[in-house]
């Protein structure tokens, strides 16, 4: 049934008004100025109850995003019955919460709205359910129904160009180099043979295989592969981490920025043709992506959720083999009052015997997102410096500062990208 | 110099359509003030002129509020209240209080309109006319104050719809909207939609007011009482008043001394009733009575009847004295007289009316007035309680009068003594020449009846059953007695045969009665709620007097109203109904009822046959209500199998859209490859409207003929889609 608005009570208060002095001054016309507005009240309350008959809802969208980009959601909107629907909202919690009105839609008639959201939530983003309301035809009441749509979009997290990382050596390749199978390249390790094509280097002819076969046969050779960086994230905490989650509250969560940084590093360094491996806590113990691209990793950084079971001092404790052959280790975590910074430090001390090269991107927690968490200014100071003293490399990515800015700076300090 | 002020909530209201609905609606409740009389000249020019002024300035400036408007707005507010309280403070009465107050409604509607910013100030107008148009509504007489409520109504109607809307900051504006046209089945349906869609909520409020109307009881009030008051234009002073009737426009008297009924005038309303009078009177209205409830309008009483005449015995009239009220004459005290009505129960009952035919100079009131509002001093009531004005009642003349109607108790009046007071011989009169024929036949009807009031009873139902109500009766021979004429020869007559023979018939039997003359009830009508009473309702009726309890109303030609009347007669269905068929005994053709006639009967022998043979009606009914949902499903069907077009093709003729402006208008047999090539060849075309030109053909061209493995994914038709937005963004907006 048609919820009864504020303007229901209104318009029954003005029909008693009517009624009443028509009554005491025997004004008939007032009598059917009351019955008039009384009827409109219950027409107004019946009618949207068909306002929302036969139509039906539709939704289009990506199937991956970054988070804070805009993205294009379709939604189609199309009336099956014989009558003319009016005054439609369409409430959409996908993605972003959003209300739109299609005001009117003929019969047999399709609208397709392409909207613009802006993706606030990292994760699978699949709100199942549309809501259709119409309190047409006078807004005296209003019926809402909720109408099932698929649609599952994952966003992933937030990727800042960056330059050439201040604190990762050149790769000596320039394509990407973690690749799941071999890929042909200019690598020691050898392939095998084939067919010679235009533009081979005549030092690679095979010579026995051309003699036996006939045909100018050249070797091939494994592209050269790296693995000289390693992302360790720590996702043992995360601020607003709670109900609200859920119900699609707005968010850039200190989370958010972990694996906006770790994304934003480990694109940067595939893309300098370094090889980068993503180290992150697991329920039984040390999850590591390996071998994986961009894209995988983004995937994977986006389904990231905070599991506060294993602390990120004991994460980095815990790592041995899973950073081996690293150059470099990048550490990203939330730099908050409840860290135990002793053990850190430990930790990092203890890593920086596994890697020759450790860097730490400290990722500060404002006061709106947890004020109890919010580290003081000595203490970023303690931090950074404790850090410095057992050998790592510092980056503290403060509230309004720029992450390409920090991590490649240019010659003149602005963003080398 | 200008100051801004801090707005409060809400944006601005942009839309022009919704404020010319209010300006409007607006203008016709000003208009309907305006019709009613109850505004001066200027005041109404001013108000219907300045209105849309104010709503347009308002318009323009609704993005800034500025305190030198808002202070010019107070001081003519200050102004308006204070023109309206000097006009209060010389006012005499609440009746002269109306036209201030109703100038002070138009000032603050006229200056609020200069200031309605928001949806809620244009809210606040539409209350601010409803204020006015109810007001109207107090003051309108007529029916014709449908001509502006109904178009009213209906601009309520759509602003009530556009106001519902949520405003644009309270939903996000989609980057683009495709309307995708309906299938050709569908289409069809679409030429009526619209007005389906404006029909639905109309008829719907229509019904709904109808019922509700019908089902809304007319109470009388009780908290407001109407304000008894009295109105006249400069009247008709009568040269020679002395307290006698006058009726000038009676014609003159036939040569054998009868006047007879003119269109216009009534002879019933003179010193003298003549049953050899014959006539018709017309259906204009004689006057309007604003009452809670019907009653007999009484105007005068005669004792004396002679055969042929009935008249006053007694000529003497006393003045009524001024009361306590402004304007208002109290009526002589009859409590502790013998013609007291002296039963339990009265009903107060404030009428007023409203004439609008001119009238003779006698007060038409229910029985039996206490208190009258006349507009000038000097009124006279002789001893039957008829009350003559020193003016004739001209059109426009308005006058209330409070009574006291009785309410007869059956028991009571069965329990009354057969004693009577002195001086009640007057009403017992009978010629001498009446023929004894008439008193045998009042005591064989009354043989066995116990009461004077069960007598009475039988005398009324013996000639509502044997006498019929005929106008045309020819006039009767002369020499004859119109009573006996009437109940022997004829049997045949108007109101004051009828009436006549019942009192001259209860006198043969002793009981006191008098003829009485004015107006019947007339017919309420059931928008404005008045008694319209017309010219042919005047009417002859009688009284009958019991001892102990007074006088008492019969009416055997068409009965008394109810003093008190029951819950069922508190609703309007009768009024509404009786109009209804009264327009439709005026308005429809006679072939169109008879035809109307002819299928009813049909109906009803259908009905009976169907009740008679109700085994074959059931599998008769069952098997046309099957074929009705078979035919509503096959129906059904035909509307699902319309679908949207496909979602790639809307994109590349959305990319055709987009770029006709451009000068890339697709030709009517251009292909989408040619249509690519085109746009290809154009160097003035940006790279990446081209390569998006480039991606949505070829997503069209394989959702049209690759095979079904390669078809594109929703995926691809979302980025083709979205290349659509990305190509308008490029060469503009649509």
């Amino acid at each position: 049934m048609p919820r009864p608005r504020k303007r229901a009570a209104g318009l029954v208060v003005a029909a008693g008004l009517l009624f009443f002095l028509g009554t005491n001054v025997q004004a008939g016309w007032l009598l059917v100025m009351a019955a008039c507005v009384l009827g409109a009240a219950m027409a107004g309350a019946i009618l949207p109850a068909l306002m929302l008959r036969g139509v039906q809802l539709d939704r289009r969208a990506p199937a991956e995003v970054h988070q804070l980009e805009t993205v294009l959601v379709e939604i189609g909107v199309t009336n099956r019955s014989r009558g003319m629907r009016s005054g439609l909202v369409v409430s959409d919690a996908f993605v972003q919460p959003k209300r739109f009105l299609v005001p009117r839609l003929r019969p047999g008639e399709r609208v397709e709205l392409t909207t613009s959201r802006q993706a606030r939530r990292r994760g699978p983003q699949a709100a199942t359910t549309v809501t259709l309301r119409s309190c047409a035809p006078f807004g005296v009441a209003e019926l809402q129904r909720r109408r099932r749509v698929d649609t599952e979009t994952l966003v992933l997290p937030a990727v800042v160009a960056l330059g050439p990382l201040s604190f990762v050596r050149p790769a000596d390749t320039a394509e990407h180099a973690i690749r799941s199978a071999p890929r042909r390249g200019l690598g020691p390790e050898y392939l095998g043979i084939r067919e010679y094509r235009a533009g081979d280097s005549m030092r690679r002819v095979h010579w026995p295989s051309t003699a036996r076969t006939g045909t100018v046969m050249v070797r091939e050779f494994e592209l050269e592969q790296t693995r000289r960086i390693a992302i360790v994230i720590d996702a043992s905490w995360d601020a607003s981490w709670d109900a609200s989650w859920d119900a699609g509250a707005d968010g850039w969560t200190p989370l958010d920025r972990v694996c906006a940084t770790a994304a934003s590093v480990a694109s940067a360094a595939l893309a300098q043709g370094h090889g980068a491996r993503l180290v992150l806590p697991h329920a039984t113990g040390v999850e590591v992506l390996a071998r994986a691209d961009a894209s995988e990793l983004h995937r994977r950084l986006a389904h990231v959720v905070p599991d506060p079971a294993r602390g990120f001092a004991e994460l980095l404790e815990g790592l041995g083999s899973e950073v081996r052959g690293v150059e470099t280790a990048v550490l990203v975590f939330p730099a908050r009052r409840g860290h135990d910074r002793a053990a850190i430090e430990r930790a990092v001390a203890h890593l920086r015997d596994l890697v020759p090269h450790v860097v730490v991107i400290a990722v500060e927690v404002t006061e709106e997102e947890a004020a109890s968490e919010v580290m003081a200014p000595g203490s970023w100071t303690a931090l950074e410096e404790g850090l410095r003293r057992v050998g790592a490399e510092v980056f503290p990515w403060r509230s309004g500062d720029d992450l390409a800015v920090l991590l490649s700076p240019g010659p003149d300090g602005e963003a080398a990208a | 110099m200008t100051f801004e002020l801090k707005r409060t909530p809400g944006p601005p209201e942009d839309s022009v359509a919704l404020r010319v609905v209010v300006m409007l609606a607006v203008e016709l409740a000003i208009m309907a003030v305006v019709a009613q009389h109850a505004v001066d000249v200027f005041t109404a020019a001013a108000a219907l002129l300045l209105a849309p002024l104010g709503y347009w300035f308002s318009y323009r400036r609704r993005a800034h509020t500025s305190l030198a408007v808002k202070l010019l707005l107070s001081v003519g507010l200050l102004a308006a209240l204070g023109q309206f309280l000097q006009a209060v403070g010389s006012a005499g009465s609440v009746d002269q209080a109306r036209l201030p107050l109703a100038s002070l409604f138009l000032w603050v509607q006229v200056l609020h309109a200069f200031d309605v910013p928001r949806r809620r100030d244009l809210a606040f107008s539409m209350i601010s006319s409803t204020i006015l148009i109810a007001e109207a509504g107090a003051l309108s007489l007529t029916t014709g104050f449908a001509l502006l409520l109904v178009p009213w109504m209906g601009l309520c109607g759509v602003w009530l719809s556009l106001s519902s809307r949520p405003r644009p900051d309270q939903v996000a504006p989609p980057v683009s909207v495709r309307r995708i046209e309906p299938a050709d089945a569908s289409r069809r349906a679409c030429v009526y939609a619209p007005a389906r869609a404006a029909a639905m909520p109309v008829a719907a409020v229509t019904v709904a007011a109808f019922v509700l109307f019908l089902a809304m009881p007319r109470v009388p009030g009780s908290f407001v009482k109407a304000p008894p008051f009295s109105f006249s234009h400069p009247p008709t002073q009568l040269s020679s008043f002395d307290g006698g009737v006058a009726n000038p426009n009676l014609p003159a008297a036939n040569p054998d001394g009868v006047v007879d009924f003119a269109p216009g005038a009534y002879p019933g309303l003179s010193d003298h009733v003549d049953l050899r009078a014959r006539g018709h009177l017309s259906d204009s209205i004689a006057f309007r009575v604003r009452a809670p409830q019907a009653a007999l309008w009484r105007a005068e009483a005669f004792d004396t009847y002679d055969g042929t005449t009935w008249s006053l015995g007694d000529p003497q009239t006393q003045t009524l004295l001024a009361g306590a009220a402004p304007g208002s004459f109290d009526m002589p005290g009859t409590q502790g007289s013998a013609e007291a009505f002296a039963g339990p129960e009265t009903v107060r009952l404030t009428q007023t009316f409203y004439v609008d035919t001119p009238q003779p100079n006698v007060l038409f009131a229910a029985a039996t007035p206490s208190t009258v509002y006349f507009p000038a001093a000097g009124a006279r009531v002789d001893r039957y309680g008829s009350v003559r004005t020193p003016i004739l009642l001209d059109a426009g003349l308005v006058y209330s009068v409070i009574s006291d109607v009785p309410v007869p108790d059956p028991d009571r009046l069965r329990r009354a003594g057969t004693t009577m007071p002195r001086g009640m011989e007057r009403y017992l009169q009978v010629p001498g020449e009446l023929p004894s024929r008439v008193g045998d036949l009042a005591g064989d009807i009354t043989r066995g009846s116990a009461s004077e009031y069960d007598r009475v009873l039988a005398v009324q139902s013996w000639i509502q059953q044997h006498t019929r109500y005929n106008l045309d009766v020819p006039a009767d021979p002369p020499g004859v007695d119109a009573v006996d004429e009437f109940l022997f020869v004829t049997r045949q007559g108007f109101c004051e045969q009828i009436a006549s023979s019942m009192a001259v018939m209860l006198r043969t039997l002793g009981i006191p009665t008098r003829l009485v003359t004015g107006y019947g009830p007339g017919s309420r009508n059931p928008f404005t709620g008045y008694f319209e009473v017309k010219q042919s309702d005047a009417h002859a009726w009688l009284e009958v007097y019991y001892p102990g309890s007074g006088w008492v109303q019969y009416d055997p030609t068409f009965g008394v109203p109810e003093a008190a009347p029951g819950l069922g007669g508190r609703f309007m269905a009768g009024p509404v109904f009786a109009a209804i068929g009264r327009f439709a005994q005026d308005a429809v053709p006679e072939p169109v009822k008879r035809a109307a006639g002819v299928v009813a009967g049909a109906v009803r022998d259908v009905a009976r046959a169907a009740l008679h043979e109700w085994p074959q009606a059931a599998v008769v009914i069952a098997l046309v209500g099957l074929a009705a949902v078979a035919w509503r499903r096959r129906h059904r069907g035909r509307a699902d199998s319309t679908r949207p077009a496909d979602a790639a093709e809307a994109a590349f003729l959305d990319l055709a859209a987009a770029l006709a402006p451009a000068g890339h208008a697709r030709g009517e047999h251009t292909t989408p490859g040619e249509y690519l090539r085109e746009l290809q060849g154009d160097p003035a075309l940006a790279s990446e409207v081209v390569e998006a030109a480039d991606t949505i053909v070829a997503t069209f061209e394989r959702s049209r003929f690759a095979p079904l493995a390669s078809r594109p994914s929703r995926e691809d038709v979302i980025l083709a889609r979205m290349l659509v937005a990305q190509v308008r963004g490029k060469v503009g907006p649509r």
